[in-house]
Order: structure tokens, then sequence, then C-alpha cells
């Protein structure tokens, strides 16, 4: 559905993306994970062609790329990006934002349906300049609902939300997956990635470090906290499986599935030797992310 | 999808309170400017007629002072003592006979003809009736005779206000109303940038709406106001006639049309004048994107050629910048400080829309270069 070739962003001599390639299918939701500044909303801009790259190309279903207004038409007609909440007009209603959105990409869900969905009735004919922060939020994401294109470009959608309503919208993007929609993700609620997203992008020195797909769990580990003066005595105790990870230097995570049964029992029982609580299971999105940026 | 948009940039221009402040301006001008023009006092007939009679009482006073007694210089005298005569007739029946008023003028347009065949010997030059206004008059006054309209009208009447509207708001003015209203035209939406730029919708299809938009409101609002203030001159004063003369430069010379011909000749320039400043408003957006600049641009393009007026013959591409003071074009003004005979209203309306044509042309290329890297094309073509 999506390609994207050998991408690369530089302003001066600063590379934001390196000869980044991804391709993705409908009916996928791919999560981005980075700090800021790293090229998330950069990768997003080549996306929907607000930026130019230097260099490679987007490729949509194998046939449209931006190389003429044309073609940028026929891809807009199947891309949203999220609006960012201070870019919503103050003076008109969340009803007039949704009632455009719905308008220009011919979407055909009911303007009524999306804001009972999204608990939004109760202001959502006001001005927007009454709205609180999650408001605002919750309008730019029923715009997207409204819009209803195949491909979704959402940065920073959880921004200003409160528990209930990350909730709410997480429910609402696994519904608009399961519709086949190719939704890509930036979000710093990493926890909450793994809820939805089909695979999580580690973003780092412009290209894509690593992928990790949460609801594929190819390796468990056996978790345990440690301070780096634990994992030193812990080192020099017991011979640690080469493969093993220790994570931002608070938690030692060694691999466990693929281990024999009676090898499992001798990890457990050395690492109880250090702390009573003991986990299992696969690293998620916050332990990678705390693994590749050093937190 | 189109006309969805349509509505909802409309809805953006109506929500915001500068188009707000322009559409006031724009209904409050015209009641306004009745009451200022109220206030002012114009030339009556009479008036205009007791100041051409002094003009040839002081030729012959100054004539009888040379004592000349030639059969040339003495029939001049006499001409001009007919014409004094003719004079103080046609003050006498200005509000007692309007028939014997027209006859007495068609006389002094004889005589004065006849003082220009004989070469208005022995009159000082100062006191020589142009031919061009003698032709005019003549023009005036067989007007008034065949449409049978009355010789004294009120400036302020209905029709007459209308004209002095227009007049008042072409140029400058419309210009900078215009400027003001499109200097966000694109910025605007660049303020929104990651509302709006996603939309699928080409360039061109959304300047034409956003043109469209700007240029229904202030078409909108402008003829309301005119409305209003033909409607508080009709109530005043009266309505008047929109068959009464007026003169307009044409095809090198002063011709008479009905005041409905010169509305609609102005009519058409305003709205000629405001979609160029639109489309110009446009570019400026995309050059810019500035408001402030954008007005600022604006203003210099057409003032600095304004200002330079008596200059421009010399630099004649300039020109057609100041055009749009359509006003001066339909007065021949224009044509005499550019000394330039053939600026009508016909070769001025053409060169604005030339005008508009070539700034949309220059969009066209802004916006496909978008799309091409001139780098590119270069290297593509240095390799072939």
């Amino acid at each position: 559905m999506i390609e994207i070739k050998d991408v690369t962003v530089s302003y001066k001599n600063h590379k934001v993306l390196d000869q980044l390639s991804l391709s993705a299918e409908k009916g996928e939701i791919i999560g981005l994970a980075a700090p800021n500044g790293t090229g998330k909303t950069t990768l997003f801009n080549v996306m929907a062609n607000y930026v130019k790259p230097n260099q490679g190309s987007i490729v949509f279903n194998e046939e449209y790329t931006y190389k003429s207004e044309k073609d940028q038409l026929k891809i807009h007609k199947q891309l949203t990006t999220f609006p960012d909440q201070s870019d919503l007009f103050e003076e008109l209603s969340g009803v007039d934002h949704i009632k455009l959105y719905k308008h220009m990409w011919k979407g055909q869900k009911k303007v009524k349906d999306i804001t009972r969905e999204l608990n939004m009735e109760g202001y959502v004919k006001n001005k927007v300049k009454t709205y609180s922060l999650g408001m605002r939020q919750r309008l730019c994401f029923a715009m997207m609902v409204a819009a209803d294109s195949s491909i979704m470009l959402m940065d920073e959608v959880m921004n200003g939300l409160d528990i209930s309503n990350v909730s709410l919208i997480s429910q609402k993007l696994i519904e608009m997956k399961n519709e086949q929609k190719l939704i890509f993700v930036a979000s710093h609620l990493l926890e909450n990635l793994d809820l939805y997203a089909d695979r999580v992008l580690f973003l780092k020195d412009g290209d894509i470090i690593h992928q990790h797909r949460p609801n594929q769990h190819e390796q468990t580990y056996l978790k345990i906290k440690a301070t780096p003066e634990t994992y030193h005595e812990i080192k020099q105790m017991i011979d640690l499986p080469e493969d093993h990870e220790y994570i931002a230097e608070h938690l030692l995570c060694l691999p466990f599935s693929n281990l024999p049964l009676n090898e499992q029992t001798y990890w457990m029982k050395q690492l109880l030797k250090f702390d009573e609580e003991l986990s299992i299971g696969p690293l998620g999105t916050l332990e990678y992310y705390e693994k590749y940026y050093q937190i | 999808m189109y006309w969805k948009y349509t509505l909802f940039e409309l809805k953006l221009l109506i929500s915001n309170k500068k188009h707000l402040l322009i559409g006031l301006l724009l209904l409050l001008f015209f009641p306004l400017l009745f009451i200022q023009q109220t206030n002012e006092t114009h030339i009556t007939v009479k008036e205009q007629k007791e100041a051409e009679k002094e003009v040839v009482d002081s030729a012959i006073y100054q004539m009888e002072a040379i004592q000349d007694s030639s059969p040339e210089f003495q029939a001049m005298h006499e001409n001009l003592l007919q014409q004094l005569s003719t004079l103080n007739m046609q003050i006498y029946y200005i509000n007692e006979n309007r028939e014997l008023f027209i006859e007495e003028g068609y006389r002094l347009h004889d005589l004065r003809l006849e003082a220009h065949e004989q070469g208005n010997t022995g009159i000082p030059e100062d006191n020589i009736y142009p031919k061009e206004k003698v032709e005019s008059d003549l023009d005036m006054l067989s007007y008034l005779d065949q449409h049978n309209l009355p010789i004294e009208t009120n400036p302020n009447t209905t029709s007459q206000f209308l004209v002095t509207s227009v007049d008042m708001i072409s140029g400058l003015l419309l210009l900078t109303i215009v400027l003001i209203s499109g200097s966000e035209i694109l910025t605007m939406e660049r303020r929104h940038e990651t509302v709006m730029s996603g939309i699928p919708i080409t360039f061109f299809k959304k300047m034409i709406v956003k043109v469209k938009i700007h240029f229904l409101y202030i078409m909108t609002t402008l003829v309301l106001g005119l409305c209003i203030g033909g409607w508080l001159a009709n109530n005043q004063v009266g309505f008047g006639s929109f068959q009464q003369p007026i003169t307009i430069y044409q095809n090198g010379d002063m011709t008479i049309v009905p005041v409905s011909q010169y509305l609609t000749y102005m009519f058409l320039a305003i709205i000629v004048t405001t979609l160029l400043i639109l489309i110009l408003s446009v570019l400026l957006n995309l050059l810019f994107n500035n408001a402030f600049v954008n007005l600022i641009a604006g203003l210099g393009i057409f003032l600095i050629p304004m200002l330079l007026t008596p200059a421009l013959e010399y630099v004649p591409f300039l020109r057609p910048f100041t055009y749009v003071d359509m006003s001066k074009v339909l007065s021949g003004e224009l044509a005499e400080t550019l000394n330039q005979p053939g600026l009508d209203y016909g070769y001025a309306m053409i060169w604005l829309t030339v005008l508009a044509v070539v700034t949309l042309i220059v969009i066209y290329i802004n916006q496909k270069l978008n799309f091409y890297s001139l780098k590119q094309l270069f290297r593509i073509e240095a390799k072939n």
C-alpha cells in the first residue's frame, strides 16, 4: 500500500532521515517510538509531501508518487494527516471541522455517530476557542475518523488526553484497523502502543534501528530489577548468557522461552537470590525504548 | 466537494473580524459620503454661466482698451458682444424657460465656433473658449434637448450620487480595501497548515474558491453600501435620472453618455480591478508568505506608478498600473497626463485584463515548479 524507498532528508549537514526504507500494508497500525527530534514528524511530512526528501521516493499502491500535482491529489484523497490542535480554527465549531474533513475525503461515517462515539456531543457545536486541550485533541481525532481515508498519519495522537480518553481512542484505532485502514501512530505513550500497534518502529540516526511486533512474541525474558551495583554483583557470581539484556541500568532480562525447563528453573532460582520479584514476559515497547535511547 | 469547500471558505471569511470590518466600512462609506456631499457647495448652471459671462466681459473690456479699427477686430468685438447678450439670456431663462435656454445655447455655440473660425482675433489668450469645450458643450446641449432632460440637476439625487460614489471608490480606495481583504488569502491557511494542507483539492481550485469568495464578499457589501447611499439620496433629494448626460473620453475625443452607461462602465472596471488585485494578492502571498508584506508590496506596485504619473511618459511599462483609477481614465485626465491619446476605457480594460492573465500565468509556473527540481532538470540536460 505504501512504500518508502531510501528516503533522505537533511538540513544543512544534519541528516534527519538517512536512506530510510519501509513498506506497510492496509489493516496495519504502525507505531513510531523515538525521542523528540529524531525524525518522526519529518517522516510523516515526507509521506504527505509537506517536506520534499533530498533523495528517495514514496510509492502509493505501487502506482503513485509525488511527481505531479495530479498524482499528489490522488494520494491525498487516500491519506489524511492528524491536525495539530493549535491549527484549529478558533472561531469555528467542532462540527464545522468534522464536516470539512468528512466532505473533503467523502467519508462515509455520520457526524452524529462520530461525536457520540467519542463523547463529544456536549461541546462539539461550540466554538473551538472554548475547548480544553483534551477536547481539541478528541476533535482532531474525530476529524480523522470523519475523513475515513485508507491511510492515516497520526502524530502525537494521545497528547493532552486523560486515561479514559486514551482508552477510548485506542479502542477506536483498533476498530479502524479492523476496517482495513493503514494507520501510522507516533506517540510517547509507549505501553499504550503495545495495545494496538502491529509494529513499533524505533528511529535513531535517521533510520529504523528496530521493529518491535508487540503481538508476535518470538522471545520471552526473565526480568529482574537491578541497579548497576547489583548487576555487577550478579555478573561476578553467575555466568550470564551472552544474549542477556541490561536495560537502562535498572532491568536485567535473560532470554527465557527457548531454554529447557531445568535451565529455566535454574535461572529463576539464581535470580531470586537477588530480588524476590521476578517477572516473565516479552520485552515491551517501553523496554525497547529504554534500551535504544538509554534513559 | 467543491461546493462544500466553498461554503467552508465562506464561513471562515465571515467569521474573520477583519472581513467584518471591511464589510462594515463598505456599508457605511456611501451613506457617510452622502452626508458629506450634501454639505458641499456645488456650482450651479447659473453660476457657471455667470463665470462664462465674466470671461467674455473681461475679453470685451481688454479689446476696447486696444482700439483696433480693423474689420476682423471689430467683427470679433461684435461677436463677443453677442456672446455676452446670449449668456445673459441663458441666465435669465435657466429657471424660466428650458426651450429658450437651449435655443440660446445653440446660438452661443454658433458664435463661439464662428470666433474660432475667424481665429479669435484680438481676444486675449486666457479668454479664448477652447474649441474642444465648444464641441462637448454642443453635444451636452443636444443630448439634453433630444432626451427632454432638465437643465439643472441636483448632484445629490440618487443617479448623480452613484456617479460620485463610484468615482470616489475606484482607484486607490478600492485598491487598498481589496489588498487588505486579500492580504491573508493564502497565509491564513498556512497559519492552520496541518488542518488545511492535506485537503485533496488542486491549488488552482482552492485559489478560485478563495478569489471567488473574497470577490463576492467585497462586491456584495459594496453594492449594498451603494444601495443604502442611493436610498438615502432618494429619500433626501430625489431619484434623478439615469438618462442624465455625462462626458467621457473615448476614441481620442470627449463623448456624451447617459449616467446608466457610465455606471455600467465603472462597475465593470471595479469588477476587473478587484479580480486583478485579488489574483495579485495570491501571487504576493505565495512569494512573501506574509500579510503585511503583501499589503505593502501591493500598495507599492500601484501607488508608485500613480505618484510618478507625470514621469510615466518615459517609463511606459509602469503605465498600466495607473489604469486602476478608472474615473481618471473615463474623464480623459490620465490620457492627458500620460500624453497617451489612445488611453480610453476599452484600452485600460484590456490592459487590466492582460495584467490579471499574466499574474495567473506566473502563479501557474510557480506552482508547477513545486514539483520539479530545477537542479535535477539541469542535471538531466547536462547528462544528455
